[in-house]
């Protein structure tokens, strides 16, 4: 099945001397005449060459120019961002801080069908349902937890009614790991906090989805 | 005659007086796939799907191979079964059968068991074509057990064929043609009334079909299977928890071919629900009454004092009844310490119900012939039994019975003494008391004319007859063989409870066990009255109903699949058969794990070593039949035959304690449906 | 009269000094724990002491299925993401299609994509290895301006999977999602200006006296050497052998791009360092080469097992709700195979054996690291250097730990 991929002989290099044989396959060496950096054996040194290489010897010529380089830095603007008050660029397939979405009218958008649950590599949802008083198919615990969390979008990838979305903040650092295990009351007022950007996140990223 | 063919170039050949084949199961036979969905191995043949197309030579069309029998048109054929063609057919009848199905999916319970989803990932195609209206169903209301969003169904008809064939009810039927095809019952609000209604959701290849009370909770790929058995009746059929987390998720049915095939009952189907009330409601420490309704709580030490002054007092007469549930070893070590203790007043709550017995030999309560070759029989009497009630899965096994090829015979193949109950259409009503028994003995009815004709007669005797005459088997079938040419081996004794086989081998039972003690000693027995002479009661046990506030000390103790060491337990159906049980754990309560009974008994008064002896001399169990020695007994004769149990929903605490199955039980007892729950009429969900 | 001295003679022995290069240093790469046997600041052995970052990488990837193990090889060499994830869905797909009866290829714009983040990765990775190479030898500049660089490149793998670092964007099929809207012209514009912070790095150290001090004569591996080693990548082009996964076992159509192989001839560090500086413009030019070649198609294989359908079709479509259901709750199954992939990672050859048998979960992968392989020569290199050059062998050989461990 390998040999279909595997394809025996060189394309560009044609330049060839010798030949080392190592096991099944053979390499090929090469003359040193590509991209060789320095080394000029061959040329005897010329008088110009003599005196370039006593006044680099005694001036310190590449160095100077490195502070030079240096020196041009310290003049140019600075690629730092003051953080909070500004913050890097970010795209509409930013994966974040998980949340659960509804419909328009309010109404939840889970039915509990566990995909996502099945899909998680890291096995960080956990998930209960029941039918609701009214019949239909809602969930009664819904758990994420964050530390387990690898923010690969799996989950986000597997709903099949957009309820769990990876959102666009990164900002939720909390002191104590109990408040990183988020349950179904913290993931929808997530949601409601945050649902005006995932949506309009949603709507710019939808027809590559 | 030997027909040989080919199956897509391998060569076979099948003898067709010895067993009659069609395509299908040749192929499935040799090892070969064919994709199905209203093909079922113990229902009849419909042939509606289409999906299990197969190319015959020289044939024009395809051939449905669940219907073409291998017979002398076969020789010398060759099928194909994976050509282009049929490819080809097979995507195109998925697509057909996905056109009105509803994207519900993600919202479905048969997702990931469902024979849709399999089959179209093998034998489909990858995107669809259909983008106008679909057609939709309303959803139907079959009680609180099952849920019906016909939308989903592809009319395979295999519940339809299932309640007429297998279960004997004709409520579900197909109504309408084509786009307008509908599977329902004909008037709206129609219960199925059949026990074992649960089994639909089984057979049912889609979603439409589902459990109600196990809606929306779990899904497969999560859950895992701990064996069990059915303890409700003495069948003892094999059962599978599916259990995620130490909580019960659903029961399903694990195959054997000779007691359940397939099939279990409503009863065990449901009742996991009880799990949880009971966690609720149970107590965790033994309590001693000391008011009405105050109850104290107590160590172990000293409420196991008071039991043994109790019981070691010689004043007091003591009556221990034991409980249907309670595995094998458990009884050894009751039986032991009760014997220590001087008394040997012990029984089984289903010993409570015979009036006479005779437990020193097998066959009175083991029987032989397990109903699987019931079809070789061509005449069966059932006296004093409600076999649909009392065990629903031999029930299913009479209607193998040979009825005969005979097209102008009138005289009927089931005889009833007792309850009607069934077979209406087949059977000869042939009384309902004693008398007609006695009748029957003495060759005075004119059906024994009939028993006499017939060849292989089977007579099912029950316990509502046992009841009420003081008869042990020995004697029955020994007037029964005198009278007709009634094998000993084909009369069958149907007991009750599934620990009575086990409990008669041990030796827990006391003939003439009088209740006239006052003290009652119930070890985890709920289903029977108090006698009047009973002062003190003290109950172990899980949770109690029916004794009213009467017990005076309470002992807790565990389920009866989590109270042995050890991983395996086995009972003894009234086969004859052992079925094996796993443990599994669902009780949450510390106190409970760490003390419980036995273990404690086990701790301080036996020796282990003396019970695992026993273990190891058992040996297989031979019945055998014996004369019955003569006695003179008086009879009364005028006493009815009634059935022992009323309503098949109250026979047990667990199943009173699980809501749907109740309401199920008041909806079939007043024949309409009064709590339906969430599941009825809705338009969408 | 019995010689006192002569019985209770004084034997010195020398011993040399074992030093604990610990797993915290700054310029450990990763937790490395170095055991070094001095003599006087003259190295005679180094004991590399590995497992510190073992995560139990292919013992959980058999309990996973294949879609839910491919964010472990994101996480193998935290520097050079894309590329692993190349190496696994080429590994899947061969498994897969071989096993079909008709010849199916992944679609051009997919292969395009892919080759085009791969070399994205070499640039990734070759920036942090020349640099914190630079750092750990001394020069402390280029690190911090090389890191920008770096800034702006972990911008697009942003912009087209979500996640700066660990994409799970290259997946067996194809690739995950399209390029959005204007990153080529975004990457161009990259390109270029980058070409012009590398001659900036280049002027700094290249002809550095100091730096060719510290690096000429420093780990010299000759050609026989490395390859009973198991060297690949920089340390075996260093030494003459043309060996490029690339050229010489091409995938993804890598042989219809025009880019040169740099070859050195004596194998030390500071060729290395060169080679490593010099394939970021080669992988410049196959970027732009990419670029001009993305034409309009799709992105991943539709209509096969191991794809998810679009969510479009999903919400609309019965069969395509179905495999949906089907590719997240199962998984997809391939029958049983087994197959080694390799693939030219910017540190030498990163293989894969993936073998399958007839379920939704692999039976067994093994994973080839190439760090793995080029600490075992630490010691062999090291051999008459001092211990400072220890710290510019760990960087030559470009070690990073979540491969070596796994």
């Amino acid at each position: 099945m390998l040999s279909r991929f595997v394809r025996t002989g060189l394309n560009s290099q044609k330049q060839e001397i010798g030949a080392i044989q190592f096991g099944l396959r053979s390499f090929q060496t090469s003359k040193p005449s590509l991209a060789r950096w320095e080394k000029e054996q061959d040329k005897p040194p010329t008088f110009k060459k003599v005196v370039d290489d006593a006044a680099t010897a005694f001036f310190m010529t590449e160095i100077v120019w490195g502070l030079y380089i240096t020196m041009g830095y310290f003049f140019r603007k600075k690629c730092t961002i003051n953080y909070p008050f500004e913050k890097g660029p970010l795209s509409p397939r930013f994966r974040g801080e998980h949340a659960l979405r509804r419909y328009p009218t309010g109404e939840e958008r889970c039915i509990a069908c566990k995909l996502c649950e099945a899909i998680c590599p890291a096995q960080a949802i956990t998930i209960e349902a029941e039918p609701r008083q009214d019949g239909s198919r809602r969930t009664t615990r819904y758990d994420i937890d964050m530390t387990k969390c690898i923010y690969c979008g799996f989950c986000q990838e597997a709903c099949p009614v957009d309820a769990i979305v990876e959102g666009p903040n990164f900002e939720f650092t909390t002191e104590t790991r109990l408040e990183l295990l988020y349950n179904k009351e913290k993931l929808l007022a997530n949601g409601d906090r945050w649902e005006t950007e995932i949506a309009s996140n949603i709507a710019a990223d939808y027809l590559y989805r | 005659m030997i027909i040989r063919f080919k199956i897509n170039e391998i060569e076979c050949e099948v003898n067709e007086e010895k067993e009659e084949m069609t395509i299908l199961q040749a192929c499935t036979a040799n090892g070969i796939e064919i994709p199905r969905f209203c093909y079922h191995e113990k229902l009849t043949i419909a042939g509606n799907c289409r999906m299990c197309l197969v190319y015959v030579t020289n044939e024009e069309k395809l051939l449905a191979a669940c219907g073409i029998p291998l017979d002398e048109n076969f020789d010398d054929e060759s099928i194909e079964t994976e050509i282009d063609e049929i490819l080809k057919a097979r995507e195109g009848v998925m697509e057909f059968l996905l056109i009105n199905h509803p994207l519900d999916c993600p919202i479905c319970d048969q997702g990931g068991e469902c024979d849709l989803q399999e089959q179209t990932l093998a034998y489909g195609l990858d995107t669809g074509r259909f983008y106008i209206k679909k057609r939709a169903v309303e959803i139907k209301a079959f009680g609180r057990l099952i849920k019906g969003i016909m939308t989903r169904c592809i009319h395979c008809t295999r519940c339809v064929r299932f309640l007429t064939e297998i279960a004997g009810v004709n409520e579900l039927g197909v109504l309408g043609r084509g786009y307008n095809m509908e599977i329902g019952t004909y008037k709206k609000d129609v219960l199925i009334e059949s026990e074992l209604s649960g089994n639909i959701i089984d057979l049912c290849p889609v979603g439409a079909l589902t459990s109600a009370v196990y809606a929306y909770k779990g899904r497969p790929w999560e859950l895992k299977n701990v064996k069990g058995i059915d303890i409700f009746d003495s069948v003892l059929t094999p059962i599978n928890y599916q259990v995620k987390g130490g909580e019960i998720f659903r029961i399903l049915p694990r195959i054997n071919d000779r007691l359940n095939e397939e099939w279990i009952t409503d009863k065990v189907r449901f009742h996991y629900e009880s799990y949880k009330v009971i966690e609720k409601l149970r107590k965790e420490t033994p309590s001693y009454k000391i008011q009405e309704n105050k109850y104290m709580e107590l160590s172990w030490k000293t409420a196991l004092k008071i039991v043994f002054k109790v019981l070691l007092n010689k004043q007091n007469k003591v009556d221990v009844i034991i409980g249907s549930k309670i595995n094998t070893t458990n009884l050894r070590i009751y039986k032991e310490l009760m014997n220590r203790l001087g008394s040997k007043n012990y029984i089984t709550e289903n010993g409570l119900l015979y009036k006479k017995f005779n437990y020193d030999f097998r066959e009175n309560y083991l029987n032989s012939n397990d109903l699987y070759t019931v079809d070789k029989n061509d005449l069966v009497l059932l006296c004093g039994v409600n076999l649909r009630l009392e065990s629903p899965l031999l029930n299913i096994k009479l209607r193998n019975i040979n009825f005969g090829d005979d097209e102008i015979e009138t005289v009927k193949k089931i005889g009833i003494i007792g309850n009607k109950f069934e077979w209406k259409d087949e059977s000869e009503y042939l009384g309902s008391t004693v008398n007609s028994m006695l009748k029957l003995f003495e060759g005075r009815l004119q059906y024994c004319q009939q028993i006499k004709k017939s060849k292989l007669p089977l007579v099912i005797i029950g316990t509502s007859l046992l009841t009420r005459v003081s008869l042990t088997i020995q004697e029955i079938r020994a007037a029964l063989t005198k009278v007709s040419n009634v094998k000993p081996e084909n009369v069958v004794v149907i007991t009750q409870g599934a620990n009575f086989g086990m409990a008669l081998e041990e030796g827990v039972f006391k003939e003439n066990f009088s209740k006239g003690g006052n003290v009652l000693y119930s070890i985890d027995s709920n289903e029977f009255k108090i006698s009047e002479n009973i002062n003190y009661v003290i109950y172990q046990g899980i949770i109690n109903d029916t004794f009213e506030n009467k017990i005076d000390l309470y002992l807790p103790s565990k389920h009866y699949f989590e109270d042995f060491d050890g991983e395996r337990e086995v009972y003894i159906n009234m086969f004859g058969q052992r079925s094996e049980m796993e443990k599994l754990k669902i009780s949450k309560g510390n106190k409970i794990k760490e003390n419980s009974m036995i273990g404690y008994i086990q701790l301080m008064y036996l020796n282990n070593k003396e019970i695992k002896r026993k273990e190891k001399e058992q040996k297989e169990m031979e019945i055998r039949y014996r004369e019955a020695p003569e006695r003179k007994i008086k009879i009364n004769k005028n006493i009815t035959i009634n059935n022992i149990i009323e309503n098949y929903y109250m026979t047990d605490i667990n199943i009173r304690l699980s809501k749907n199955l109740m309401i199920t039980g008041q909806n079939r007892k007043e024949k309409k449906i009064i709590e339906a729950g969430i599941w009825k009429n809705k338009k969408c969900i | 009269m019995i010689n006192i001295s002569k019985i209770f003679e004084e034997v010195k022995v020398m011993k040399n000094f074992t030093l604990n290069f610990g797993p915290q240093h700054p310029a450990a790469h990763g937790v490395l724990r170095l055991i070094v046997e001095l003599e006087s600041e003259n190295v005679v052995r180094v004991e590399p002491h590995i497992g510190l970052l073992h995560r139990g990488t292919e013992k959980l990837i058999e309990g996973k299925t294949y879609t839910q193990a491919l964010p472990y090889f994101d996480r193998l060499d935290y520097v050079s993401m894309n590329v692993q994830e190349h190496a696994y869905s080429l590994a899947v797909e061969r498994l897969y299609l071989d096993s079909l009866d008709i010849e199916l290829e992944i679609p051009q714009r997919a292969k395009v994509i892919r080759v085009l983040f791969s070399e994205i990765t070499r640039v990734l990775n070759h920036i942090m290895a020349t640099t914190t190479h630079a750092m750990d030898v001394g020069a402390l500049t280029p690190f911090l301006w090389a890191f920008e660089e770096r800034e702006k490149l972990m911008e697009f793998y942003e912009r087209v999977s979500g996640a700066r670092m660990h994409a799970a964007y290259i997946r067996p099929g194809g690739v995950a999602f399209d390029l959005p809207m204007n990153i080529s012209e975004d990457i161009y514009k990259f390109v270029i200006q980058y070409r012009k912070r590398l001659e900036e790095i280049e002027d700094m150290l290249v002809n550095n006296r100091i730096w060719k001090q510290r690096l000429v004569d420093i780990g010299i591996v000759s050609a026989e050497e490395a390859l009973n080693y198991g060297f690949t990548g920089p340390l075996l082009r260093g030494a003459g052998l043309v060996y490029d996964i690339r050229k010489n076992y091409p995938y993804d159509d890598y042989e219809k791009y025009d880019f040169k192989l740099i070859i050195g001839e004596e194998n030390n560090s500071y060729t290395r360092f060169i080679i490593r500086m010099k394939e970021m413009y080669q992988s410049l030019s196959i970027i732009e080469q990419a670029l001009n070649n993305l034409r309009p198609g799709l992105i991943k294989l539709e209509g096969v097992n191991i794809t998810a359908p679009d969510r479009a079709f999903v919400k609309k479509d019965m069969e395509s709700c179905i495999n949906h259901f089907k590719f997240f709750s199962e998984g997809f199954i391939i029958p049983a195979n087994e197959n080694y992939t390799i693939v030219e990672a910017p540190k030498g050859e990163f293989g894969i054996y993936l073998k399958a048998n007839d379920t939704a979960k692999p039976y067994r992968c093994r994973i080839k690291a190439p760090g793995f392989l080029h600490l075992q020569g630490l010691n062999m290199m090291s051999k008459d250097h001092l211990l400072a050059d220890v710290v510019t062998l760990i960087g030559t050989q470009d070690i990073v730990f979540g491969e070596v461990d796994r």
